[in-house]
């Protein structure tokens, strides 16, 4: 791998659906190895915005962007990249916790058992190592084979994201992971933001002001089809500069 | 008349439809059994038929109803779960998408005399395999491939678009993920649509009645290009003998136990897709 592994850069991206424009010629450099939290008002993209890192939206008819969009030293709207290489290289978690109706090990090795199958001596032990990383490993070790299903929400969250990790994705994507939780489930969520931040990019959206100033090191404030702002999270969330922000931190108050 | 009486009036009328409804498969089941019964006996379903089916059993034409069935869905299925696959999950423009749906519509109003007789032309005719059970069971897998095929795509399109996208996002290959995520959760649909399929190919007369059955001397077929006898065309036959008593009850019989391997189908159709559902979600 190069040495921009960890990078996501956007040059001058516009995104689309079909002809409504969700953002207009947007310029960020994302904080490697640290974790940027995305913060706006409902509906303004910052979903989409997610989505274009992993081209996750390529399902969506209509969809487009122009611009660069760098993730890991790749321009990953252009033709020749291989974009199964690259989601396995960007990881990502969804709001709603998604686990299959299939055993707790059989979900945490759900993509590697396709996607590497020729390492399957090695399941067992990285399975270990992905539930060890988001704090599961001693709750489910005597109950692998039970259905994931009977997990609580926060630990299926936490199961979704081992099942991300063991691909040893170097980008992290976050969409509002922890909206579903009950507090304490967030809280450890959050803390294995922190503790993967070492050696991840992290981008997280979140509607919970309180969660971005606990762990992320940069935010960024979307509205209008733009960011509005940027910079050091603390001050961002403290004292912004862009009336917008300030008009959206103040209806949480 | 008050609002409320209305109601009441509404509902009971639509009730009533209700138990019409009802009836009318109650009526053919008693119809069919209780006449069938005294015909049915263990000798008459493992003996052959003799004198032109006025006496003896229906074996052969059990064994040939089976045939026909097992044979039909055995190539239709992959066809069936072929094409939803490729409609659901490659074809993009929704140009295609529409014209392929008017086209299934099509072969399932398709009259299944027409069928029959354009399949013979093609099957029997073209490729060679003349009055056959073969070409038999492959006019009606075409007749229940509409049926399979909306029972699969229905349960690839109920497939909840999350666990799609946790397959996406994983890096799975679109094939990938058809074998690890639309498969395993469309098992339901696909069993329903074979049993179904199966039911439908079961009750068939029409389109196989002169393209892959013989009335007599017919017993276990010894190549693809031998016919079979059916229940089906069997009971048509001797239905037709209004004035032979034991014919007409050999009629009864065989249409009993028809009716029965076709419900037991459906029933298991029912029972298969509700213990294959899955897990709840919360
Ligand atoms: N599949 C789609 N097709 C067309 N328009 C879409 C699609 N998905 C989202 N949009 C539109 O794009 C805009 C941005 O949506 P997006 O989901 O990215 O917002 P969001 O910031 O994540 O909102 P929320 O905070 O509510 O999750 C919205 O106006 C939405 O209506
Ligand atoms: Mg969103």
């Amino acid at each position: 791998m190069n040495e921009n592994q960890f990078d996501i850069r956007i040059e001058n991206t516009s995104l689309y659906y079909g002809s409504a424009s969700v953002f207009k010629q947007i310029t960020h450099y994302f904080a490697s190895k640290a974790v940027t939290s995305v913060i706006g008002p409902s509906g303004t993209g910052k979903s989409t915005l997610l989505r274009t890192f992993n081209r996750m939206n390529d399902r969506i008819e209509g969809f487009r962007a122009t611009g660069d969009v760098w993730v890991g030293g790749q321009n990953i709207y252009e033709e020749d990249i291989d974009v199964y290489a690259l989601r396995q290289s960007v990881g990502i978690v969804f709001q709603k916790p998604c686990v299959f109706p299939k055993s707790i090990y059989e979900n945490v090795i759900f993509g590697i058992k396709r996607l590497q199958p020729e390492r399957k001596k090695e399941f067992a032990d990285l399975t270990e190592q992905a539930l060890r990383k988001v704090s599961l490993w001693t709750e489910v070790k005597d109950r692998l084979n039970e259905p994931g299903l009977s997990l609580s929400q926060g630990q299926q969250q936490r199961l979704a994201l081992a099942r991300t990790l063991i691909s040893k994705p170097d980008i992290l994507l976050m969409d509002e992971p922890t909206s579903s939780l009950d507090p304490r489930s967030a809280r450890a969520i959050e803390d294995l933001i922190l503790s993967l931040k070492e050696n991840h990019t992290i981008v997280l959206v979140t509607h919970n002001i309180g969660q971005a100033k606990r762990v992320s090191d940069e935010t960024i404030f979307v509205c209008n089809g733009e960011i509005c702002e940027s910079g050091p999270a603390e001050k961002l969330l403290e004292n912004p500069c862009c009336q917008e922000t300030r008009d959206y931190l103040n209806q949480g108050r | 008349m008050t609002r409320i009486q209305k109601e009441k009036l509404f509902s009971k009328a639509l009730g009533f439809l209700t138990l019409f409804a009802c009836s009318i498969l109650a009526f053919i089941l008693f119809a069919v059994f209780s006449r069938g019964f005294s015909a049915f006996s263990w000798e008459f379903i493992s003996s052959e038929a003799t004198d032109f089916g006025a006496q003896g059993g229906i074996l052969y034409q059990i064994f040939g109803t089976l045939l026909l069935m097992f044979a039909s869905i055995t190539i239709c299925l992959p066809i069936a779960l072929g094409t939803a696959l490729y409609q659901s999950e490659y074809l993009k423009s929704s140009f295609f998408q529409k014209a392929f749906k008017i086209f299934m519509a099509s072969l399932n109003g398709m009259p299944t005399i027409v069928l029959g007789l354009a399949g013979y032309l093609f099957f029997g005719k073209f490729l060679g395999i003349g009055v056959s059970w073969l070409t038999g069971a492959l006019i009606l897998a075409a007749m229940i491939l509409p049926t399979a095929h909306a029972a699969i795509l229905e349960a690839i399109e109920t497939l909840p678009e999350h666990y799609q996208e946790t397959g996406i996002s994983l890096g799975l290959k679109p094939n990938q993920r058809i074998l690890a995520v639309v498969i395993p959760h469309s098992v339901y649909g696909i069993v329903t649509g074979a049993l179904l399929g199966l039911a439908r190919a079961g009750g068939e007369t029409a389109a196989i009645m002169f393209t892959a059955t013989a009335f007599s001397g017919v017993s276990i077929p010894q190549s693809i290009t031998e016919p079979v006898a059916t229940l089906q065309t069997h009971i048509l036959i001797l239905a037709q003998e209004a004035t032979n008593p034991t014919a007409l009850a050999n009629a009864w019989g065989a249409a009993s136990v028809l009716l029965g391997i076709v419900f037991f189908l459906i029933l298991g159709a029912k029972s298969v897709r509700s213990r294959l559902s899955w897990e709840p979600e919360q």
